[in-house]
């Protein structure tokens, strides 16, 4: 996935860098090279930029350029609405608050340790698709299985 | 942990004599002006590197009977020539003209330093490494071991702190002791692993004849890295060429190398304690950077700074100027009515002192703009901007430099040094004359106390809220006419929130406040002794047949239009030296003082309505910059034909601008 899909609070490692020369240059002066592990700290009030953290500083960046950074996550537990991004199996840890919300997923059928699959960016929950939207999709914690 | 000795003290303990050149080097925001202003005090001045007008800070200090020059050199992350900053840096630290480097690190998150500190040991420059803001790291439980730091770094390790002045002495003591010792504490040598040293090792092979000022092996780095200066020198030197990849590649993994020596290091040296708490910091950060909450802070910060800069402040300008008068009416009294007292006090007095009477609040600007800066907030408020800023094809970045505009013109220009990109830069140098400067204040206010005693507060606002506009407008129809490409990216730190200290605030007002004293003691004096004569002779006093009259008799058809009078056209053309001289020169020709209020009423009302008066500002507000601007233009920009843009650009937009508000605030009160 992009840094520019990233939510707050995630950490991620960067992959690749397909940037302009200048802003690449730059970057990597500052300690953004691949392998590096960074976080998303804030989306500005409108949008746009972003700041993320790289060892303890605030470093803010355009979601253009992040559009440029290749990464993945790097703990196992992370928002469903992320693990969207890459086909594969989740178990779902955790849910967050609000009433609404949990009487909806549990109507889908969503509980704890429940197993999830995402395929081409759609999700499905013994072998039905389910829609969510983003916001939901933040709410629900899920951890990769292997297999 | 086994302390390493420096071994070097028996050094500090002669009575020696001599002198030390210093360069501080560190990456923006880590507190580096902090340590030199806590190193230097108030002596210090400012200057320009040679060629370029980015500023040069020095300042000098005693120490064991040695003087210590120390230079402040601009902050930068790395040192690879991608920024005016990082060149500038760089060819001072392989100048060889420092016989020391004191890298300014930030105690709590030090990887960067570290960092740029390998590059200068790369360099083989003697540099001691102060980590700085020791107290803070004290503060959250973080305990560093500089023993371990140097044993790994080869460099002497201080940590101090520019607020409780721990360490300072220490760090003194070592620049005077590491100085006199010949080499470094010891040679560290970075092994990039066999591949990376085996291209290093042909590169070197290779060399013909050794690089000048810089050694062979930085050299080889650089030129496998794709230095852009280096890499080019390396081509001239018959040096293969090299494809980008591998260029990259090669910048990546040096890179990434360091990083992992850094991190290492820094495991062995550093101790923290694991729990996470929010800090303070980051816990203003997530009020000032709301997603509701960010806009109506900054809106009222800047309230507050208007509101401190120009109420707080005019108690202070009120006395200085009831000084003035009554010095200039004591003067015609002793003296009587002849030329000399004229002179003295329609030229002199009047003249400087009608400037002088806004040194509050230029001061007081420049202290609101200093806590600004200094606390941090100034990022934030790019941060939280920049979406809209991109939408005029600037960044956040331009924004502060913009901001800083509201204080003086000059500044703003200089600042745009931050931005790397040449196209935003220039676009920024281009359009910052436009935000409404602090000189332009006094002729806002004697105007607007004269026409509008009662809507002043609210005119103002209008005439700073114009100033911002044409300011954004004019840098999407330059980059329309010019560029029409991308805006350039928005890459900034955070800086930790900081209280400004006392001695920090009051270096930065006083360093650019002092431009205000300076213009007003030479540019303003000659200005208005120059206007005194011009408007005293020959008639002797009579304004109506100096040489003045005779000038601005012969300009006045170009306000045509507005038909301004000719003493109204004769100030804006004396203005064009300062905008301040507008104000003595209006006191001048219309032969009034600011406090007679009334006096002023009757006579400037005769010429002019409110309609006119406010064209009149809207004129003042937008066109060409003052005289130290366009220099400042030039020598930034390095070209006369954007000096020149700038110029006529200006005076079209004010010109234009200020017709459509005569003709629109015409009908609307006149009908």
């Amino acid at each position: 996935m992009k840094l520019f899909q990233v939510t707050p609070g995630v950490r991620v490692k960067v992959l690749r860098m397909d940037l302009p020369g200048d802003v690449q240059n730059k970057l990597v002066g500052m300690g953004l090279i691949p392998g590096a592990i960074v976080e998303v700290v804030k989306i500005a009030p409108l949008g746009d930029p972003i700041v993320f953290s790289l060892n303890g500083r605030n470093i803010t960046l355009r979601k253009k350029e992040a559009e440029g950074i290749e990464v993945e996550p790097v703990d196992e537990v992370m928002p469903l609405y992320l693990a969207m991004f890459e086909d594969g199996e989740y178990e779902v840890v955790e849910m967050f608050e609000g009433k609404r919300f949990l009487e909806k997923v549990k109507k889908l059928g969503i509980f704890s340790g429940e197993r999830l699959t995402v395929k081409n960016g759609t999700l499905y929950l013994k072998g039905r698709p389910i829609l969510l939207g983003k916001g939901e999709a933040l709410k629900i914690l899920v951890r990769g299985v292997k297999g | 942990m086994r302390p390493v000795r420096h071994g070097l003290c028996q050094v500090a303990d002669k009575k020696g004599s001599g002198e030390v050149r210093v360069a501080l080097v560190g990456c923006p925001n880590v507190g580096k002006t902090s340590l030199f202003n806590a190193l230097t005090g108030s002596k210090q001045y400012v200057a320009n590197w040679p060629g370029v007008t980015v500023e040069k800070k020095e300042g000098v200090f005693l120490h064991k009977g040695f003087r210590i020059s120390v230079i402040d050199l601009p902050g930068t992350y790395a040192l690879d020539y991608n920024s005016l900053d990082e060149k500038i840096t760089r060819d001072y630290i392989l100048s060889g003209e420092p016989d020391l480097i004191v890298l300014v690190g930030d105690s709590v998150n030090p990887e960067q330093s570290l960092y740029l500190l390998l590059e200068i040991v790369e360099m083989e420059k003697k540099v001691i490494l102060a980590l700085t803001a020791y107290d803070e790291a004290k503060k959250m439980g973080i305990k560093i071991d500089k023993y371990e730091l140097q044993k790994h770094l080869g460099v002497p390790v201080v940590l101090v702190s520019s607020i409780t002045g721990e360490g300072l002495e220490e760090l003194k003591d070592l620049i005077v002791d590491y100085s006199a010792r010949k080499g470094v504490l010891h040679k560290v040598h970075l092994d990039y692993g066999e591949a990376m040293e085996k291209r290093i090792r042909e590169v070197l092979n290779n060399l013909t004849d050794l690089p000048i000022g810089a050694p062979p092996r930085y050299f080889a780095m650089k030129y496998l890295s794709g230095d852009t200066q280096f890499y080019q020198e390396a081509l001239k030197s018959g040096l293969p060429e090299l494809s980008e990849e591998e260029r990259i590649a090669f910048k990546i993994s040096l890179s990434k190398k360091k990083r992992e020596l850094i991190e290492n290091v820094i495991k062995e040296a550093y101790q923290s304690s694991e729990e996470k708490v929010l800090s303070l910091s980051e816990a203003i950060d997530h009020v000032l950077t709301h997603k509701f909450l960010s806009f109506p802070l900054f809106f009222a910060f800047m309230y507050l700074v208007f509101k401190f800069t120009f109420e707080t402040a005019q108690v202070f300008s009120d006395l200085l100027d009831l000084a003035f008068t009554n010095l200039g009416n004591l003067l015609v009294e002793r003296l009587g009515e002849n030329a000399i007292s004229s002179f003295m006090a329609d030229g002199l007095i009047s003249g400087v002192g009608s400037v002088l009477t806004f040194v509050p609040n230029i001061f007081f600007l420049f202290l609101a703009m200093g806590f600004l800066e200094e606390s941090g907030y100034l990022p934030r408020a790019a941060f939280v901007m920049d979406r809209i800023m991109e939408k005029f094809k600037l960044s956040g970045r331009s924004f502060m430099s913009l901001l800083l505009g509201f204080g003086c013109n000059v500044s703003s220009v200089m600042s745009t040094r931050v931005i790397d990109d040449p196209k935003e830069r220039l676009v920024t140098i281009l359009i910052s004359p436009f935000m409404s400067c602090s000189a332009r204040l006094p002729v806002y206010l004697l105007i607007l106390r004269i026409f509008f005693p009662h809507a002043s507060a609210a005119l103002l606002f209008s005439l700073y809220t114009l100033s911002i506009l044409i300011t954004l407008l004019s840098s999407s129809f330059i980059n329309w006419l010019f560029y029409r490409g991308r805006s350039s990216p928005l890459i900034i730190e955070l800086p930790r929130y900081r209280f400004p200290t006392f001695r920090n605030l009051y270096l930065y007002t006083w360093n650019r406040g002092k431009h205000f004293l300076k213009k007003a003691g030479t540019i303003i004096l000659l200005a208005s002794i120059a206007i005194w004569f011009l408007t005293y002779f020959p008639g002797n006093g009579n304004v109506e047949e100096s040489f003045s009259a005779s000038i601005g008799k012969a300009l006045t058809w170009i306000f045509k239009p507005f038909d301004y009078s000719w003493k109204i056209t004769l100030s804006l053309f004396y203005g064009a030296v300062a905008k301040e001289v507008i104000v003595s020169s209006i006191t001048m020709l219309y032969n009034f003082d600011e406090v007679e209020l009334e006096t002023a009423r009757s006579v400037l009302g005769l010429e002019m309505d409110p309609v006119k008066a406010f064209t009149f500002l809207v004129f003042v507000m937008a066109y060409i910059p003052c005289i130290a601007t366009v220099a400042t233009i030039y020598s930034e920009t390095n070209s006369l034909k954007w000096t020149l843009f700038s110029v006529l650009y200006s005076f079209g937009i004010a010109y234009s601008l200020s017709l459509l508000v005569y003709k629109i605030g015409g009908l609307v009160v006149r009908s």
